[in-house]
């Protein structure tokens, strides 16, 4: 028979001092909390901060690639040098892209979903939903604020080397507004990204779906469409045509280089109209995401 | 929060896969400076009901947290701490990191992780990746966790798993200590004599239903009417009879031995004098808690 019950109070180095009687957190600080929360999961990353550092470097690249084809009689317009900062330095949109899919994007529901730390978040925040409201609120900032970064990075590096090359600056002001949409573009890429992966319960298949989907994918099956009678016109309001519609103003292009914007672009939907649409997109697929979240178990082990 | 208080009422919780019922109607309270052991065979059910009071997995039944559901408290972790198997989070970030990031989801200060990295004498090891913690580190940076929050409610799923003598010691110092500061602590275990030397109260589970419920000493009493009375007598027939006038049972054991059930060795050396029936061994071996336990299981198991 084993002794009896003998509680001693040994020294476990416990403080002394009762709890105290909890308090009842209005939502808005319990969400402020959550979205440091999901901050600080992101900082605590080294993977984090070395894409960013990756993306920072490159995004300096943006002006001397310029060089490559400088025209130093004509100023660049705005529209095309929003496009420069969007697309043109590729370098630039790998590590980006990176950093919106494997980092910002996937990685927060990812650990909650797929590596077990739901349990740790859910308990840690107020739940289910406003741990899932602040991994958006995050992604969506914290993506913005890079791509608006990147932006301004590459758009000072643009202004060096014009005026080193003597070449006319373009209009900056007017192009505040393509950056703008760019930065839209990437906030609404990492909320897109999060409601995959919380859709899917999977990092893997959302981060190959989100690369091949655009560039392959989309252009399949808009091209399919096309021969299903009465759906001619549905490539143009796909989801990434949308997007590219959104980011690149074709109507601001002039002779083959507005045929061949057309043709990367892939809709003839007007910047304003293909911006609404995108967003919609992208509520409805944060909604989605947010319902099958809120489903979730917290896996166990 | 006085002592006895109930800071955590589990009602009704319930759990099915298609028509396979894996909790049935279980229902517990925890109250505040008691240590409440919840105790079950593997796949008893024990994790499945603290992941439905934690609101982590989906069923029938409320837990109400002081009174209110654990989400309407806007912060759970300055209500409930939880360790459910050691540490769950990003396999890359450093232990202090982690815990700097929980205390940021529940509003506690940097200070206080440091604070509780100490209390659980894991300070050198604050560097640490969580993929590189041993499962007893594990355990105690996840009870640094719950502690966090400062909560006055602390659960525990199998805090001992994997845990060497001296750490299981430490702990179990530790959480008296916690509840003797005026938590309510909720210890899950497989073991049921780990419990006797920590629980006030115990939660028998047995197949996802509540067998048995009461206060160590109640559940330690009702084990000792299970005692078993050895003896040695030349005369097992005049004993024999003598018993079962009593109510009491004996089975023979081989050549002069014999246990009896049912009644105590007092009470049977007593009948053995007034019946002239001599002895040449008598002893009592009361159950342990653990054997109690097991025997509440088998009981189920041939029930159901």
């Amino acid at each position: 028979m084993t002794a009896p019950v003998t509680h001693t109070e040994q020294d476990t180095g416990a403080p002394a001092s009762p709890p105290p009687a909890p308090r009842v957190v209005p939502a808005g600080e319990a969400f402020r909390n959550a979205c440091r929360y999901e901050w600080r999961h992101l900082a605590a990353l080294r993977s984090t901060w070395v894409l960013l550092g990756v993306v920072a470097v490159l995004s300096l690249l943006t002006g001397p690639s310029l060089l490559l084809d400088l025209d130093r009689t004509r100023a660049i317009g705005a529209a095309q040098m929003g496009d420069v900062l969007a697309w043109s330095p590729m370098a630039t949109q790998i590590p980006l892209l990176c950093f919106f899919v494997l980092i910002l994007g996937t990685g927060p529901v990812s650990t909650d979903l797929v590596r077990g730390a739901a349990r740790t978040t859910w308990l840690a925040v107020n739940g289910r939903r406003t741990a899932y409201a602040a991994k958006c609120a995050v992604g969506f900032l914290v993506g913005a604020g890079v791509a608006a970064t990147s932006a301004l990075v590459g758009a000072v590096s643009a202004a060096v080397v014009l005026a080193a090359a003597g070449a006319p600056q373009p209009a900056w002001a007017a192009v505040l507004l393509p950056v703008v949409r760019f930065v839209l573009w990437m906030g609404c890429w990492a909320l897109l990204c999060t409601a995959l992966v919380a859709l899917l319960r999977n990092r893997i298949t959302p981060v190959v779906l989100l690369c091949l989907w655009p560039v392959l994918g989309e252009r399949l099956a808009g091209l399919l469409l096309g021969y299903v009678p009465g759906l001619d016109g549905v490539g143009d309001w796909l989801p990434f045509a949308v997007g590219r519609a959104m980011l690149t103003d074709v109507s601001a292009f002039a002779g083959d280089d507005k045929a061949f914007a057309e043709v990367m672009v892939g809709s003839d939907l007007p910047t304003l109209a293909a911006l609404v649409v995108y967003l919609l997109y992208t509520a409805a697929l944060t909604a989605a995401g947010y319902w099958a979240y809120c489903r979730r178990e917290a896996p166990t082990g | 929060m006085p002592k006895g208080d109930v800071l955590v009422e589990a009602q009704h919780l319930r759990r099915s896969f298609g028509s396979r019922t894996v909790l049935d109607d279980v229902s517990l309270t925890l109250r505040a400076g008691e240590v409440t052991g919840f105790v079950g065979a593997n796949g008893a059910g024990k994790t499945t009901t603290i992941r439905l009071m934690l609101d982590l997995a989906r069923g029938a039944g409320t837990t109400l947290f002081l009174g209110r559901p654990l989400h309407a408290w806007g912060s759970p972790g300055n209500v409930v701490g939880a360790v459910l198997g050691g540490i769950a989070g990003h396999p890359k970030h450093r232990v202090r990191s982690h815990l700097r990031m929980v205390a940021a989801g529940c509003g506690a200060s940097d200070r206080r992780v440091d604070d509780m990295l100490e209390l659980v004498g894991l300070t050198q090891a604050a560097g640490l990746r969580l993929s590189q913690l041993s499962l007893g580190m594990a355990q105690r940076v996840g009870i640094a966790q719950a502690l966090l929050g400062d909560p006055p409610v602390l659960i525990l799923d199998e805090p001992a798993n994997g845990l060497d003598p001296h750490a299981i010691r430490w702990l179990r110092d530790f959480l008296r200590d916690q509840a003797a500061q005026g938590r309510a602590v909720m210890v899950s275990s497989h073991l049921l004599g780990e419990m006797e030397q920590l629980a006030d109260r115990v939660v028998v589970l047995s197949r996802g239903r509540v067998v048995a419920a009461s206060p160590v000493a109640e559940l330690l009493s009702r084990a000792g009417s299970r005692s078993v009375v050895t003896v040695q007598t030349p005369d097992l027939a005049g004993l024999t009879r003598l018993v079962e006038e009593q109510g009491g049972r004996l089975r023979p054991a081989g050549g002069p031995s014999a246990h009896i059930t049912g009644l105590d060795r007092i009470r049977v050396g007593a009948l053995a004098a007034e019946g002239g029936v001599v002895l040449h061994w008598l002893s009592e071996d009361m159950p342990s808690l653990e054997d109690f336990y097991l025997s509440i299981a088998e009981e189920e198991f041939r029930i159901s």
